[in-house]
Parts: C-alpha cells; structure tokens; sequence
C-alpha cells in the first residue's frame, strides 16, 4: 500500500511538470505576442465583476476575469476588436491596436431592465456550455433575490438547494448535502474564510445577509486544485466590494427582521466601503409580556459584515473585509445559549506584470458556542479557531494556457469543551487540540485547440496534529489501553496526500459540449453532531492517531447544450463516488463532554452515485428552471447493521425542484418555487419486547425506513417603485399548508393505553412575511 | 401596545409552537426474535431466567413465553445448575450463591438454538450517603414538585468502577434507573443525581447499590438511553439494538449484580 502511494506520486510529479514544462515551451517560439490586461467594473458603482467574459470574435479567443475582476489575454501583435460583456450590462466594444502589452480598464454599464431583458444570470450567455467546469453552479445575487424563502429573508444557502445535486438538510436547517455527501464536508468560505456553523436561529436563517453578497459559486466536488480540505463541496461566496463613485443607504424591514447598508467611496474610484447589519427583533415584543416567563426570555440573532478595499498605485489593492454575528437564546433565568460565527480576511493583490498576479490572504476564522446554566452559574462551552496563510499565484501565460499555483497553511485550534461553574466538583475541562494543515497546489488550463479545454492539477495537502496534550489509545471495548503526552508543537500524528483533478471539455458545436471530470479530495476536521438539526453544539474534531482522513474519488461526465439562441439551457451530468474512511457513531454513543471522544466512533466506507437534469430559461418575461436529481448514497460499517450496506440519511431517491418567476412588467415581479424529494432513510422499529418491565423497542436493521416524502410550495410578489431597489415584497412559505414531518416520535397512546402510536412534529404550515426594501 | 404584544408573541409562536399529529405508519413485522433476561445478585432470593419473544411495536400485548428450554448455569469451577421452570418462561436460580470475582456461564437451549453468556461478578461498592435537593434551578425545568435524590460517595482512584442504582421508595419499587460510569472521575467526589425520580419530606428511601462490569455499563446505559425518552425510536438518530452478551443474536442480557443497601428517611 505504502509504495503504491509512493508510486502514485511519483508518477504524479514527473507527468505535471513535464507536461507544464511542454506547454510553457511552445509560445516561446512563436513570435511577437502581446498581453492585453486590466480590470473590468460596474460602471454604476465601481464593483468588480467576476466572471466578465473579454471575447476577440476575429480570433475566437477570450478570457474571464477572475474574483477581483482582473483580465488577462495574450495575442498576436495586430488590432482588434475586443468585446467586454457581463449579462446584464451593455456590451463594451472596443478597439485596440496591439502593438505593446497593453492595460485596458472596463466599466460597463448595467442594461435598462427591461420586460424582454431579464437578468438572471451573471454569466456570459454560452458559458455553459463552453468553460471548462462541471459540477458548478454560480448564483449573482440578484437572481438570487427572486426566489421566495421564508421570512422574506434572501438566502444564498436556501436558494443553491433548489439546484441539481444539491439538498437541504431538512426543514429549519441551512445545512445541506451535495451527491449524496454529510452536511460537514461542504467548505463554505466567505470572502476566502471558513465558516463553521452558517446557520442562525437553529437554522432557519443563513448567516449570510443577502445585501452583503455578491457572488456565490458552488464546487460539487470538482473544485480547482486551489481549494481543498471537504470531501464534498465548496461554496465560495463573495461579500460586495462597496461603491466607489456615491455613497449609498440600503435597508429592509420585515415582520422577523431589518437590515441596513452603508457604503461608498474611500476616495473616488481609489477605494470603497461597505459596512451592513442585520438583526430580528421579534424577542423585543417579549419584554411587554405581562407573563414573567416570557418577559424574561429572549431569542434573536445580530450580524455585521464589513469590507473596505484601497488601490495602492496600479499595482497594488488591498482588502479588509469581515464578519461577525451572534445568537443569543436566553429561556428566563434558567438558561441561555449564544453562538456565533466571527471572520476577518485581509487581501493583497499584487501584479508583478500582465501576465503575473498574486494574491495573499491572511484570515481568521472564529466558531464558539456556550450554554450557561444560571443555577450554578455555570457554562458550557466549545468551539474552534482557524489562522490561514494563503498564497495564489496566477500566471497568463498565453491565449492557450494558464497556470495557477500556490501554497495554503491553516492553523487550527480545536476547543472541544468543557464546563466551568462555582461548584467546582462539577467542573471538568477537555484539553484543546492543534493542527497544522498546509497545501501546496498548481492547476494548469489549457486550450490546446478552440474545441478542447483541459484543467488539470495536482493538491499535495499535509495535516499534522500537534502537541501539547494526552493522546489515548483504546482496544475494541473502548477502554482506554494507553496514553502519551506531547509537549508544545512535538508530532503526534502526520497525514499527508496528493489530490489530483482533471477537468475535460470538448465542443462538439456552437450549442452544445460535452465534458468529463475526476476529483480527489482528502477532509481532516471532521463534525460530531448529536441531533439532526444545525444546533449549535455541533463538536469539530481533527484527524488523529485513531480517526483517519476522509478521502474521496468523483468520477462525473455531462453534456451540455443551449437551445433557441441561448435562452434555454440544459444539462445532463452523472457522477460517481466513492467515500472512503467515514465516520459514524457506535450503538449507544455518548460524545457529550467526553474525553474518550474518539473511542465512540466506527469507521466505514460508503458510495454515492446519480443522475442530475437541469433545463432553465434565462430570458424572457417568464423565466426559471426545473431540476430534477436521481441518486443513491450507501455506507457500510462493519459494526453497524451487521456489516450490510445501508442507505445514509440523506439517501434521497428523487429530488426535483422547480422554480418560475414571471415579469409581466417594471412594476411587478412574481415567483415561486415547488420542491419535492423522497423523505431521509430513517431506523425505526421492527417490534418489541419486554425488559424488566420496560417495553423495548427491537430494531432489525439501520436506516431501513422512509420518512414521508416531503414537498413545498413557496409563493412571492414584489412591487417596485421608480428605483427598483425601493421594493415591496410579500412572501408565502408553505403555500398549500403541506405538513412536512419534521420528527416522527412514538409513544403510548393515549387513548388506547398499552398500545403505542406515531406522531409526527411538523413546524410550519403557511408563513406569510412582508417586507419593504428602500435605497438612498 | 396591545396589538404589538400579540404579534410579538405570534411571531415566536411561529417558531416554537409545532404541532403533533398522530399518524400511521406501516413497520414490517419482524420474525419473532428470543429474549434472554438474566439476572444473578450475590445474595439469595429472586435470582431467574426469563425467555420469551419480541412481539409487535405498536400493539404488543402479552409477549409470547418460551417454554421448555434447558438452562444450565455453571460457575468457574464447572459446579452446574440446572434450572426448573416454574412458570412459562421464568427459570428461577435457586442453589447457586453468586461470589465476587468468579465468572458465570449460562447456557441456554431454546428453539432448537443454543445461546450462551458470561459474565462477572465484581465487589460490591457502598455509598457513603444520600443528599436531598430542592427541584428547582437547571434541574427544575419542568420538573415535579419534591425533592431530588442525590447520590454521593468518593470513587476510589485507580478503579473503573461502574454502578448501576435502584430505588424503593416507601416500599415501592421503583422501575427507573439510575447509572454512574467511574471513568470519567476517577478519585473524586461523585454525586449522582436520580433525575427521574422526586421523594418528599418523610418518605422512606431504600437505595440499592449494583456494582456491575463495563459490559452490563453499557447495555443499561444503552437500555435507558432507548426506553427513558418516552418509548424510543425516532429521537435518536440512529437508534439500534443495545449490544447483549448473548452468542447467537438472541436479545437481553445476563447481568452479575454484587448488591448494597442504604435505607434513609427523607428529612
């Protein structure tokens, strides 16, 4: 096994840098060619646009501007015609006479909308079908803004689960599993920082504030080797930069919640800012209840995004952008609990020349929760600290081929908890953990051919936990056969693998292509969760002497084609997965607070595989898309089920999501959105039996029950004043009242004593919200 | 203000009040499995063997008995007792008087299938005292009125020792169980809180003491994890059978219990 890997890289090695080495070569010989840089921004507000295609139709040759909005082309030496488009804004025509490298700054300006020019993609019109990526799903917010979702409340994490491949966690949960993946190995990053827990109130709300947003792209395990760390996702979302040209107000008042923006420029056109708040305020009704018990409780969550961004000369720009939110639950004196996420990103872009740019980041990223017990004034606590260094080199270094490379390092602290109160008999305290997890990575795009895209790279990631602290060992039992302490930073444990990824694509004409991806994905920190809703005592443990990393294999191929000049898309992709080292709990697991965390678990395999169907229409009065996801996802552990495989709860069989927003006119914009999917495998008893008097429930097998299927309706209408973000949107969620199970319990009966009966919780049926949008 | 108040109070009924509704759902009915409940004290009386079969979940009934089976206990010195049935399915242990440290082996015959358990017999463990505690503060949510029972004693260093608790209050037996794991506070001074019990001013409480092995640790802890929520099933995420000592899949348990008493008048 161990030279098999050994083999693996070298093999690995010699063939990328041969073959990066053979490509660089070739444009050394061909004379004369001229790069054509620069950034390309909203004319309106100066943010950048990610994503804007720059397009010589004389050369069919093109390039797309990456997150910070920066181009790079290279081209023979000639005059040209270069296009700038970004959907939804007018096309920026241009014409330039090459004969030096040349910089080229784009503002484009955003189309009147009007009744046939909807924008509801952020993409170049074609571009699912010619980039090379699949598996991808990109959201702009202002598609994303469409979509009913409860509360009125513009939610990125809601609306990616209306997509293919893609489902939520359940009801009241912004979890979500992607082909067939655990709600923990999606890697959520905001502005490049992890977050680790992005729901507030118990879930129903994001922490991501719809007005802070600009971008969000989602990696269905494809991602470029530039990402890495879960085994099933990653969702990069990306906060506004803020207006350069005019300072601006934005808010929203709903029933639930208000939220406001400010932003504007530091110095016209140098550097802006953005500064946005959200909190909901229904506990503030609370304080007027006569009724002591409410009057002295309290629920509601805050949050402030924060981002500021400065050029320093051509060269250079920098980045500041934060997040910070809490949860509080306080149920009267008796207990409370507050949570929350805290991220600060600090980014420097730096262009060597036109065909080199850098990106640094430094980052932050906070987790914690604590229950405090007022009795005893006591309180609980966990969490869990990430510092990240990451380095991102791109090198343009011709029309065919680009190169990314670069290194990662993350420093994380793991608090796994403890109790700290007055009586100290009660109190105990686990020890924190550390690890370092480093990454070095290139990924090389080339299109050899106007037909041809190829990406592939190569990830060698390392996790390496350190000291201080006691590591147990245990025996089959559990109990606890040994120990060894570790003094600061000494190894205890050493991982390390290589991640290949290959994305290929090939155009078999104007309208339609075809491509083939493959992906490995190694995940070190892995979720302990004891219930199955986002609550905020989810405990994040690192890979250790006992847990090994999980690995994943993704084999996928899809064809794509758009229909009617672009207006419709389609899609086919089929995957295949294969999960290696997963983790689950033995019977009767307690991972509560305790020390020998590690010996309640078991370690499986699984495998994930499925069909995903996309149609959606872009343009018109009348647009949207249906999706439709045909999959299974299996684990098999020894210890579990008798060593049989068995579907994971989140096996859903059929999945479809259908989502319409018609625009009759400027005045008025309807929407809605129906989901369907067969209900989470769940164990539930066979039979029964007795037991010193008590009546056990007997199960025969895990996971060999269905819930009931599940299936919504949301219904939303805006009206728009004059300036279109000045808006007034009434919401439905649940609009036939479906009663969506969200537990089903058993208990004996009531009316029958001596026998048992099932009952069903579900939580909401019918929630009207209003909300009223204004901008100065 | 009024108006204010009750769309306040609406909003958050929004989120917390959920509604139950009784449904019906179909559970396969699985083959009749066996179910061997074995328990040996170290002191004389009440020592059996019960065998019976699983029934159906939502309307057991009387479960079915087992009769006929041949159950033969044996101790580490091959001495053997062989059970007599007295009612069906109960097998009483009438000769044996259990010792600490000595193992037991049962082996019984039953359906044309042979199961066969171990199991230790360890020390018994006395608790220094009881404690009396007022049902309110973090343990109060909710509760009955009365007073919580609170166990104290100092667990031994060096020792995992594992208890298993039972009460009687004024002469009653009571069916809930209490459970103490010594792992976690190896040399310190533990109290147990009997959560699920309440006692008043004046009531007799008899606590017997189980000292048990890890294994029967885990399967109590297993069982009342299962049956304490209501009856189970749904509220864990991933419910299964508790781990039994028994060969050949039958369920149950047999337990070696070493028992100590402490009788005291709540004040």
């Amino acid at each position: 096994m161990k030279q098999q890997t050994n083999l693996w890289s070298q093999v690995g090695k010699y063939s990328i840098f041969s073959l990066l080495l053979t490509f660089l070569s070739i444009p050394q010989i061909q004379a004369q060619n001229k790069s054509l840089s620069g950034y390309v921004r909203d004319g309106m507000t100066g943010e950048a646009l990610i994503g804007a295609t720059i397009f010589v139709p004389s050369l069919k040759k093109g390039a797309y501007t990456n997150d910070y909005g920066f181009y790079s082309l290279t081209l023979p030496s000639g005059t040209y015609d270069v296009q700038f488009r970004y959907l939804g804004f007018v096309v920026d025509t241009q014409t330039v006479n090459l004969t030096e490298n040349a910089k080229i700054e784009v503002e484009l300006l955003p189309e009147q909308t009007s009744v046939d020019e909807v924008v509801i993609s952020s993409k170049a019109p074609s571009s699912n079908v010619n980039s090379n990526e699949m598996g991808v799903t990109s959201l702009s917010i202002n598609e994303i803004k469409k979509i009913p979702v409860i509360f009125g409340e513009t939610d990125v994490l809601k609306t990616i689960q209306l997509l293919p491949g893609v489902k939520p966690a359940g009801e009241g949960n912004s979890g979500f599993y992607v082909r067939g993946g655990s709600s923990d190995q999606n890697l959520i990053l905001l502005d490049e920082a992890p977050v680790y827990n992005a729901s507030h109130l118990l879930g129903f709300f994001s922490v991501f504030n719809g007005d802070a947003i600009k971008n969000t792209k989602l990696y269905k395990g494809n991602q470029p080797a530039e990402y890495g760390g879960r085994l099933s996702s990653t969702m990069d979302i990306s906060m506004r930069d803020g207006n350069t040209k005019d300072y601006k107000l934005t808010g929203g008042i709903g029933l639930i919640s208000s939220r406001l923006t400010f932003e504007g420029p530091i110095k016209e056109d140098e550097g802006s800012f953005m500064v946005s708040g959200r909190r909901t305020y229904a506990d503030l009704f609370l304080g007027l209840s006569n009724d002591e018990a409410l009057s002295n409780s309290a629920l509601y969550f805050y949050d402030l995004n924060a981002k500021a961004n400065y050029k320093l000369g051509e060269k250079d720009q920098i980045f500041l952008s934060g997040y910070f939110g809490r949860d509080v639950f306080q149920f009267q004196d008796n207990f409370g609990i507050d949570w929350g996420n805290t991220t600060a990103t600090l980014r420097w872009n730096h262009i060597f020349n036109d065909k080199l740019f850098l990106n640094s980041s430094l980052i932050y990223s906070d987790y914690d929760y604590s229950i405090n017990i007022d009795a005893v004034d006591g309180s609980l606590f966990s969490g869990i600290q990430d510092w990240n260094l990451k380095e991102n080199f791109t090198y343009y270094a011709n029309s065919q081929n680009t190169i990314d490379f670069g290194v990662d390092a993350i420093y994380h602290t793991f608090t796994p908890g403890g109790f700290v109160s007055s009586e100290e008999n009660l109190n105990m305290e686990l020890e924190d953990r550390y690890a370092l997890e480093t990454a070095a990575y290139v990924s090389h795009d080339w299109s050899p051919t106007n037909n041809f895209k190829l990406t592939y790279g190569l990830r060698l990631s390392n996790f390496t936990v350190l000291g201080p602290g006691t590591f147990y060992q245990y025996n089959a039992e559990g109990a606890v056969v040994d120990s060894s302490v570790y003094t600061s930073s000494e190894v205890v444990k050493n991982y390390s693998g290589l991640e290949p990824r290959i994305n290929a694509t090939y155009i078999l004409g104007e309208n339609h292509s075809v491509k083939a991806s493959y992906a490995r994905n190694r995940q070190n920190i892995h979720l302990l969760s004891n219930s199955t809703s986002s609550t905020p005592t989810d405990l994040w443990i690192p890979s250790s002497e006992i847990v090994a990393p999980e690995i994943s294999d993704q084999w996928s191929v899809g064809y794509f084609r758009n229909f009617n000049d672009n207006k419709w898309e389609a899609s086919v992709e089929v995957y295949y997965k294969d999960l290696q080292n997963q983790i689950d709990y033995q019977n009767g697991a307690d991972i509560f607070l305790n020390e020998n965390v590690e010996s309640q678990l078991v370690f499986g395999d699984g495998w994930a595989y499925g069909a995903e169907f996309l149609l959606k229409k872009n343009v018109g009065k009348f647009t949207g898309w249906v999706s439709y996801t045909l999959s299974r996802t299996m684990r098999q552990f020894e210890e579990i089920n008798d060593g049989n495989p068995f579907p994971a709860r989140q096996d859903r069989i059929h999945d479809v999501s259908v989502v319409a927003i018609y625009e009759p006119n400027k005045k008025w914009s309807f929407s809605g959105s129906f989901v369907y999917y067969t209900g989470d495998a769940i164990t539930f008893p066979s039979g029964s039996y007795s037991i010193d008097g008590n009546i056990v429930p007997y199960y025969t097998e895990r996971n060999g029950y269905r819930m009931p299927d599940y299936h919504r309706l949301d219904l939303s209408a805006t009206w728009y004043g004059k300036n279109p973000e000045t808006n007034l949107n009434f919401s439905l969620y649940n609009a036939y009242g479906r009663k969506n199970a969200f537990t089903i319990d058993f208990r004996e009966s009531e009316t029958n004593p001596g026998t048992t009966e099932a009952v069903r919780t579900h939580l909401f049926q019918w929630v009207p919200s209003v909300t009223y949008n204004f901008s100065f | 203000m009024k108006r204010f108040q009750i769309i306040g109070l609406g909003l958050i009924a929004l989120f917390f009040v959920s509604c139950e509704e009784v449904i019906e759902i179909d559970l396969n009915e699985s083959e009749p499995a066996i179910v061997i409940e074995a328990l040996l004290k170290d002191v004389a009386n009440g020592n059996q063997v019960i065998i019976s079969e699983t029934g159906s979940y939502f309307d057991p009934g009387e479960f079915p008995t087992v009769s006929g089976a041949t159950v033969r206990l044996i101790d580490q010195e091959g001495n053997e007792e062989i059970l007599q049935e007295s009612e069906p399915g109960t097998y009483p242990i009438v000769e044996t008087l259990a010792q600490a440290g000595e193992t037991y082996t049962l082996k019984v015959e039953a359906e044309n299938q042979v199961f066969e358990a171990n199991s230790v017999m360890q020390v018994p463990f006395a608790i220094d005292s009881l404690e009396f505690q007022e049902r309110n503060g973090p343990f109060g949510v909710g509760a009955d009125d009365g007073q919580l029972i609170v166990i104290r004693f100092e667990d031994p260093v060096g020792d995992d020792n594992f208890l298993l608790f039972e009460a009687e209050i004024n002469g009653e037996l009571q069916s809930d169980l209490a459970l103490y794991d010594g792992r976690q506070t190896d040399g310190l001074s533990a109290r147990v809180p009997f959560f699920t019990l309440s006692v008043e001013s004046g009531d007799s409480v008899k606590l017997f003491t189980y000292a048990i092995d890890q294994e029967t640790y885990d399967y109590y802890n297993a069982l009342v994890e299962l049956v304490g929520t209501g009856f189970g099933g749904g509220n864990s995420a991933t419910p299964a059978n508790p781990e039994s000592n028994w060969s050949n899949g039958a369920l149950g348990f047999f337990g070696t219990l070493a028992v100590s008493e402490l009788e005291i008048v709540v004040p």
